[in-house]
């Protein structure tokens, strides 16, 4: 029996694990945890049952063998999960009662009752704020005029006919949004309608490629299945750890063949550089959005790189200069300098002939 | 053997377990940006007047060559009495986006340099690890007469070689990646590397590991290369684009047509003593692609010692260090001057 204290200390101790391992090497822990224990368990139903038959053992894997699947290729997935989560949430929502006619149902009570509830909630707030004005001013004794001109600044009114006048505003304003975009001067500029635009394009079609990767990674793992329970069908009276190692060459072999095909590099490469595409369609809206800003406190990346290009080209030159300097350092020390004295020593010599030559 | 595990029973063992790597002690001689050239300390005293420079790839850390106190490549030189330095490239961001190999070969040159005047030789050797080969190859040629000996260790040199990674660095589009990214991201490249080989990488070695659990030397040694495996430093920008265009893309390296420094860089032109310590099994270098060095450079003294290992096992492994390594430094010591 394990007691409150003896708990409180198991998860004292894999907290401290979880802080100092690598964030990676913990979930690949808690992941081959629940792989050696689906396996294990596979294993010991199968030693279990000495007659289990190929299509039997198959469907004991196929079932199991599922969160292996999951626990194996999690870390190589999420990124591309998360990128096509919404994506992915709505396809599976919808896929299973989506029809023309639901859709179209779907959308338009969707647009009625978001419009609908728009419309009440904003005429509550509106009869609210009319109410609460009138108990304000139901005190007011002042002259009448002055009165009335300062009912109409009074915050609440203010509100009370923007609410009042809103809902026309509302359509004004997006009557006149496709006109407002063509000024120049507009604070949402074209670049960031054209790079949303590429990113909602190229956004969709990141799902359809997630899912044709994922497919051949998923067809892979079921032909590998069926291999690897003709292979246990075979040899029956292994040890654990012989059984392992033929789950690990066979997955190992077939992935290797998925890994270099043709067919997979292709894909992996659409989907890398779609997702790319997003990103940089993304940073490229944000850039434009930024630059508009007329009291804009950062600078975008682009001009942050061009201070890098500038200071990375200033410092070449400069290395350059101070190894010319070294260069030339070392060639006045090294050589002509012994050159010089050389040469000084013969003249000297000479000097000293000459001199005693003219003494005798 | 345990039958059935629970994540208690497991990271239970690894809650009290603290690592460390850099084993060695060493000093920071020189610093240019994110560039470190360390020197270390001696263990014993100094019998070889040629001093080691190690270069260790752009991609991942040096430490994997001092990562356990009994299974380290930097002890083995030290105990046997060579003066050693190392280059750090350190963790390159967006700042260092336009670093180019150009700028690794020439902090090389002003680490040889100082190595030079601060040791009083003309020459020293270099040991080149993976991607530091090619770097060491290109140094090599550009300024031979610093240059004794040059030791390859698992380095690529003909980048036309049917492994997954090469093939799909030829397909990549690198230019898509550098452009938005401005590097490539470290975690990027760790799970390129992953995904390479799956099964092995996310399962086998984990298994081997839950084999082991009760082994606390394993189990230290198990997180040390877990760290240096996760602790992928991103490469800079230009420096990505280069290494997969104009290596892994048009193989420019072994058509001796890489330019560096204007320079276009004929490996015919090496002279020097050369060994290629070479692995096996590498699924990164493949070992006709480390060995192709051996017939294009002009050195009359030249080798390949092989060792029936991996990329990393190489480094790593307890046999390798038992029976090989004492051979690789046989090699050096035979070409150094005594001191």
């Amino acid at each position: 029996m394990v007691d409150d204290e003896e708990i409180q200390d198991r998860y004292k101790m894999l907290f401290d694990a979880y802080l100092h391992l690598q964030a990676e090497t913990y979930e690949m822990i808690i992941r081959n945890v629940s792989i050696h224990n689906t396996l294990r368990e596979v294993y010991e139903s199968i030693v279990e049952n000495p007659d289990i038959a190929t299509e039997e053992i198959y469907d004991m894997l196929d079932k199991n063998f599922r969160d292996i699947y999951k626990n194996i290729f999690a870390m190589f997935f999420r990124p591309f999960e998360v990128a096509t989560y919404p994506l992915t949430f709505f396809v599976k929502e919808q896929l299973g009662t989506l029809t023309p006619e639901t859709l179209l149902n779907s959308y338009s009570g969707m647009f009625n009752a978001v419009g609908r509830s728009q419309i009440d909630i904003m005429k509550g707030f509106s009869d609210i704020l009319k109410g609460y004005s009138n108990v304000v001013l139901k005190y007011e004794t002042e002259d009448e005029a002055f009165s009335t001109r300062i009912k109409e600044f009074l915050p609440f009114n203010i509100l009370r006919n923007m609410i009042d006048e809103g809902f026309e505003n509302f359509f004004d304003v997006l009557s006149n949004f496709f006109g407002y975009l063509g000024e120049s001067q507009f604070l949402i500029p074209k670049t960031f309608i054209t790079n949303i635009n590429n990113v909602f394009s190229t956004y969709s079609k990141i799902f359809g490629l997630w899912r044709r990767y994922e497919l051949m990674f998923d067809h892979v793992w079921n032909r590998a299945l069926k291999k690897f329970s003709e292979g246990i069908v075979e040899n029956k009276d292994v040890d654990f750890e012989k059984f392992f190692n033929t789950f690990r060459s066979i997955y190992s072999e077939e992935y290797d063949d998925l890994l270099r095909s043709k067919e997979f590099i292709e894909v992996q490469n659409r989907l890398r550089d779609t997702l790319i595409d997003t990103i940089r369609y993304s940073e490229e809206a944000i850039y434009a959005l930024l630059e508009m800003f007329p009291v804009l406190p950062f600078a975008p990346r682009r001009e942050v790189d061009e201070i890098e290009k500038r200071v990375y080209d200033n410092k070449k030159v400069l290395d350059s200069v101070e190894r010319r300097i070294a260069e030339i350092e070392e060639q006045i020390g090294f050589f002509s300098t012994i050159d010089e004295i050389d040469m000084l020593k013969k003249r000297i010599n000479e000097l000293e002939k000459k001199m005693l030559k003219e003494k005798t | 053997m345990i039958d059935d595990f629970t994540y208690f029973d497991v990271l239970s063992r690894f809650s009290d377990i603290k690592i460390d790597v850099w084993q060695s002690p060493f000093d920071v001689v020189d610093k240019n940006g994110i560039f470190r050239l360390l020197h270390y300390h001696p263990t014993t005293k100094r019998r070889y007047r040629t001093p080691l420079l190690i270069l260790y790839a752009f991609i991942n850390r040096p430490y994997v060559l001092d990562l356990s106190p009994d299974i380290s490549v930097v002890k083995k030189y030290l105990d046997a009495g060579f003066d050693l330095y190392m280059i750090d490239w350190g963790y390159p961001t967006r700042v260092d986006q336009y670093l180019r190999i150009d700028d690794y070969v020439n902090y090389i040159d002003k680490c040889v340099d100082y190595i030079r005047w601060v040791d009083n030789v003309n020459r020293v050797s270099l040991h080149g690890y993976c991607l530091g080969g090619d770097l060491s190859v290109i140094y090599t040629v550009l300024h031979q007469n610093k240059i004794r000996n040059l030791m390859l260790q698992a380095s690529p040199i003909d980048f036309d070689t049917d492994n997954t990674l090469a093939i799909w660095a030829r397909n990549l589009d690198v230019d898509k990646i550098v452009d938005t990214f401005r590097l490539a991201p470290g975690d990027f490249l760790n799970v390129g590397f992953l995904l390479v080989d799956p099964i092995n990488l996310l399962v086998g070695k984990y298994h081997g590991m839950l084999e082991m659990l009760e082994e606390e030397r394993f189990l230290k040694n198990f997180l040390r290369m877990e760290k240096w495996i996760f602790d992928a430093p991103a490469i800079p920008g230009e420096t990505y684009r280069q290494y997969i265009k104009e290596w892994y893309q048009q193989n420019l390296l072994i058509k001796n047509e890489f330019v560096c420094n204007g320079t276009k860089i004929d490996l015919s032109k090496i002279e020097v003593p050369l060994l290629v310590i070479a692995a096996t099994y590498d699924h990164i270098a493949p070992l006709e692609s480390q060995k192709a060095i051996l017939n294009v450079i002009s050195s009359k003294d030249k080798d390949v010692y092989e060792y029936n290992k991996g990329h990393i096992g190489i480094t790593t492994s307890r046999s390798s260090h038992k029976e090989y390594w004492p051979k690789v430094i046989k090699w050096l010591e035979e070409r150094s001057r005594k001191a």
